[in-house]
């Protein structure tokens, strides 16, 4: 569990870093797009 | 040549007319007619920021008849009253108080919720105490007492504000919590953040259930769930939280709860936004005698029968049982979609507290959603226009739930928690232990989730007015 609060402590320290922020809003882009394809029937 | 009538114009009702417009018409005379109780559609993700003051209404929304004018779509403003499916035809009342009847060869109902504040005496902007932020009039007016509420904090007052759902079945506990964390930033914002107490009241069963039974996500080797998220969110922001709460009554000072253990609670409160319980809007189906077959149409809240096996037990209910095509299993050329269609059973699990009182949120069927059933109905009645079975399926025991979940909408400064989970509906058929494919799932906090929320909020109303390009937008 103290590793699970760490890791979203340090989530929470970048959320708002833009550059780290840059490099996530482009895997969650591809992550949304791989979705999408699978949605896509 | 077929006449195709859609009823509602929200997520699923308004892209399913695009995309019949879209595959029908200019083609074989065929003929699409939209009816919808309001001339405006609304992008109702973005009304949590109109809730406090930070965007227009207007800037959510826009008219609908210049869109379907443009594709050669009809527009009725108007309310579906009744369906006659043997004969074909759907009694409109129109704002000027007569009636008209549209007919059809293919039905698609795609209404959205009825508010049933009722569900709740006290609840609600109009009859009772308590704010909204369901729809434009409503959040607008949420804003007017929000703003009220600061001018108060500003002279010096302390304030409890209270956000969550207004009844033990309600559901879009989404948008609550995209409300209460926006109120939080915009505090802290203005600097009055130590005079407000914050309190999340939830018929959830734990934090971040949001009526999808919750969601867990695979990172660093790890299974993190969305209890852990919102609460390491809400202890970051400060705020409490009563979760497994149904509201029975609000007054003009207190709201009175039960929860799942019948431990009776009455919170004082300066302002509250409760999500009401959702209904469908009140349809009357008629058969060619003349009888009332709503019962036989509809589940016990009017919500319209589609390709779903009902009545299975929760435990027993899996992917397999949630519907595909989204047909009326009566009538073949009826089809609901959204909000409308009647799911086979609830996401999370039922229960009641010791008095009989359900506490269970209802399942979601909203935004990404809402939108793939109607694009799913749309097309399969395209197969059967062009003499083919229904071929397209959007079971939500197949597709993503897709959310962004605002924290606080600014570009440098904001925040959203970017939601991702495959499927919506647990799977256990495909997926075993969890239901879910889990290195499909996230929930991640941060910059980009405000990012996206901002995009999308664009990328809606521009696709959503069929302008050009529209359809490259997913």
């Amino acid at each position: 569990m103290a590793d699970k609060r760490e890791i979203m402590e340090k989530m929470w320290r970048y959320r708002t870093n833009i550059p780290v922020q840059a490099v996530r809003f482009i895997v969650l882009a591809l992550k949304f797009a791989k979705l999408i394809k699978k949605s896509s029937h | 040549m077929a006449k195709v009538v859609v009823v509602g114009a929200g997520f699923a009702g308004h892209y399913a007319s695009l995309v019949l417009a879209d595959a029908l018409l200019g083609k074989g005379n065929h003929e699409l007619t939209v009816i919808s109780r309001v001339p405006k559609f609304t992008y109702i993700p973005s009304l949590v920021w109109v809730g406090v003051g930070r965007m227009k209404a207007e800037e959510t929304q826009f008219e609908l008849k210049p869109v379907y004018d443009k594709l050669g779509a009809k527009f009725v403003h108007g309310v579906a009253k009744e369906v006659h499916p043997d004969d074909q035809y759907v009694v409109v009342e129109l704002p000027n108080g007569s009636t008209q009847q549209v007919n059809y060869d293919y039905l698609l109902i795609a209404t959205g919720p009825y508010l049933n504040f009722e569900a709740t005496p006290g609840l609600g902007p109009d009859e009772g105490y308590t704010q909204s932020i369901c729809t434009p009039p409503h959040a607008t007016k949420a804003a007017a007492a929000y703003l009220e509420l600061v001018s108060r904090m500003e002279k010096g007052d302390k304030v409890k504000i209270v956000v969550g759902t207004g009844h033990g079945t309600a559901t879009c506990q989404g948008a609550a919590f995209e409300y209460i964390s926006n109120l939080h930033n915009d505090l802290v914002d203005r600097g009055l953040r130590d005079r407000a107490e914050l309190l999340w009241l939830s018929n959830e069963p734990n934090l971040g259930d949001f009526g999808i039974d919750g969601l867990e996500f695979r990172y660093k080797n790890q299974i993190f769930t969305a209890s852990e998220v919102v609460e390491f969110l809400f202890e970051k922001y400060g705020i409490k939280w009563q979760v497994e709460s149904h509201v029975k009554q609000v007054d003009e000072n207190r709201i009175y709860t039960i929860n799942i253990n019948g431990e009776e609670n009455e919170i004082e409160y300066d302002f509250a936004m409760l999500i009401p319980q959702f209904k469908a809007q009140p349809i009357k189906w008629f058969d060619k005698e003349g009888n009332d077959i709503t019962e036989k149409m509809t589940n016990p809240a009017g919500f319209v029968k589609v390709d779903a096996v009902y009545g299975k037990p929760y435990d027993e209910l899996d992917g397999p049982d949630w519907p595909r095509t989204y047909q009326n299993p009566i009538y073949k050329n009826i089809f609901a979609a959204g909000i409308a269609f009647a799911p086979p059973g609830p996401l999370s699990r039922p229960r009641q507290a010791p008095d009989g009182t359900p506490i269970a949120p209802a399942p979601p069927r909203t935004g990404y959603t809402s939108e793939l059933s109607g694009r799913a109905a749309a097309l399969n009645i395209v197969d059967m226009v062009e003499g083919r079975e229904p071929s397209h399926s959007a079971s939500m025991a197949e597709t993503p739930g897709l959310c962004v979940a605002s924290l606080k909408n600014d570009l440098l400064t904001g925040g959203a928690v970017t939601i991702a989970i495959y499927p919506v509906a647990r799977n256990r058929a495909v997926y075993g232990e969890y239901g879910r494919d889990l290195d499909n799932c996230l929930a991640e906090i941060g910059l980009a989730g405000a990012w996206f929320k901002w995009m999308l909020h664009h990328a809606f109303l521009y696709k959503l007015q069929a302008k050009p390009g529209w359809k490259l937008i997913p």
